[in-house]
């Protein structure tokens, strides 16, 4: 029941990215939170499906490459959930770092078509940022 | 005295039975004010104030509406006019999404193959050039900006004749390339697509050079920096070349 509620929030809110704009560059990602919270709630191998399905879920709604975020997501959220069991994901801060890691794989990912650059890696940072706090309240919100 | 009412404000046995008899004390007082008429007019008009707000509140949502529309018909009426004076068959198409991802810079079209469209067909605006398109399906169609690096159309300036490549930069600033360090280039200069390359028409206005440079690697082009045309935040309705 709560993988079906995730993969309904996860289909509203890769809806909702699209649709928004950017603001100084940057463009909120919602997707990062349900790779965290997949990662930090399922078994691994539902975790890992949940996050491929996510990653390609943006790479459908973007110009790049289909499958190289959804790789990227499930790469993370297999290493989140690998720390799964030494993480506690009541604490506030674990949601938000494991937004970010899933965050920061998308934007490797990417790199890896795109490129490097100096301006590329500080938007990394400031995207990875937002991703983790947004992390948060989609935890509260699927959990309660 | 910070002290006392810091004191007073705390929720104290003593307090809360003080405040209970205060509170059943004035509750008859403030019913029978109820039938005193001064006040039976300022509930009056308490209400109608209300009314007023709410009926003032959805006129102003239909004005807001009709700004809207009005809005709408003119940017329409300027597309259909741009569409009409092309020598191309075009095809209008609304913009219904963005990009979902940060690191690419695309839109989403309401056409896809069952109106004819195709990988790599120029889409473009009255404003100027867009991008070109990059996926379809049979209902929509992806457009890769010219704000992206990965989308390069071969330019030329207006004036000087000089010919480069465009393409997109980390920012919303368009770069021209290869174009020759001899040649004599002045800010505001116009840039327009040159139709080589086979993708984009000729002709269709870029943007205008904003600062130019020289090329610090090769020492041998010049490098421009040029303001689009086009405001890419901004996009609403676009036409695609489709032939």
């Amino acid at each position: 029941m709560n993988a079906l509620l995730v993969i309904v929030l996860m289909l509203v809110l890769a809806g909702v990215q699209a649709k928004l704009p950017a603001a100084a560059g940057l463009r909120l990602e919602f997707l990062p939170a349900i790779v965290a919270y997949s990662a930090l709630t399922f078994q691994r191998g539902r975790a890992v499906l949940l996050a491929f399905a996510a990653g390609c879920l943006q790479d459908a709604l973007s110009a790049g490459p289909f499958g190289v975020t959804g790789f990227a997501y499930a790469i993370a959220a297999l290493v989140i959930a690998g720390l799964g069991t030494a993480l506690d994901r009541n604490l506030p801060f674990i949601p938000l770092l494991a937004g970010s890691v899933a965050s920061m794989a998308g934007a490797i990912g990417a790199f890896c078509i795109i490129g490097v650059t100096g301006v590329a890696v500080l938007k990394l940072i400031g995207v990875a940022l937002i991703a983790g706090v947004i992390t948060i309240p989609v935890f509260l919100v699927v959990d309660a | 005295m910070a002290g006392w009412i810091i004191f007073i404000g705390q929720p104290t046995t003593v307090a809360t039975k003080l405040r209970m008899i205060f509170v059943q004390l004035s509750t008859p007082f403030v019913k029978l004010g109820d039938y005193i008429p001064v006040v039976q007019s300022r509930r009056e008009l308490d209400h109608q104030n209300r009314e007023l707000r709410s009926s003032n509140d959805l006129l102003r949502q239909q004005l807001r509406a009709f700004d809207a529309t009005v809005v709408e018909n003119l940017q329409l009426n300027r597309l259909l006019a741009f569409k009409t004076r092309q020598p191309y068959r075009t095809l209008g198409a609304r913009v219904i999404g963005r990009d979902s991802s940060n690191w690419y810079k695309s839109i989403q079209i309401d056409r896809g193959m069952n109106d004819g469209l195709r990988n790599d067909l120029a889409v473009l605006n009255a404003d100027g050039l867009i991008g070109k398109i990059t996926g379809v399906t049979t209902g929509e169609a992806r457009v890769l900006l010219l704000t992206d690096p990965a989308c390069k159309a071969s330019a030329l300036l207006q004036d000087s004749r000089e010919p480069g490549i465009v393409t997109g930069t980390d920012g919303a600033k368009l770069q021209m390339t290869y174009v020759s360090r001899h040649a004599k280039i002045r800010a505001g200069e116009p840039v327009l697509s040159s139709g080589l390359g086979g993708i984009f028409p000729k002709g269709i206005f870029i943007g205008t050079v904003s600062k130019v440079r020289l090329d610090s690697q090769t020492g041998m082009f010049q490098n421009l920096e040029i303001q689009p045309a086009v405001d890419y935040r901004r996009l609403e309705e676009v036409v695609v070349i489709v032939e």
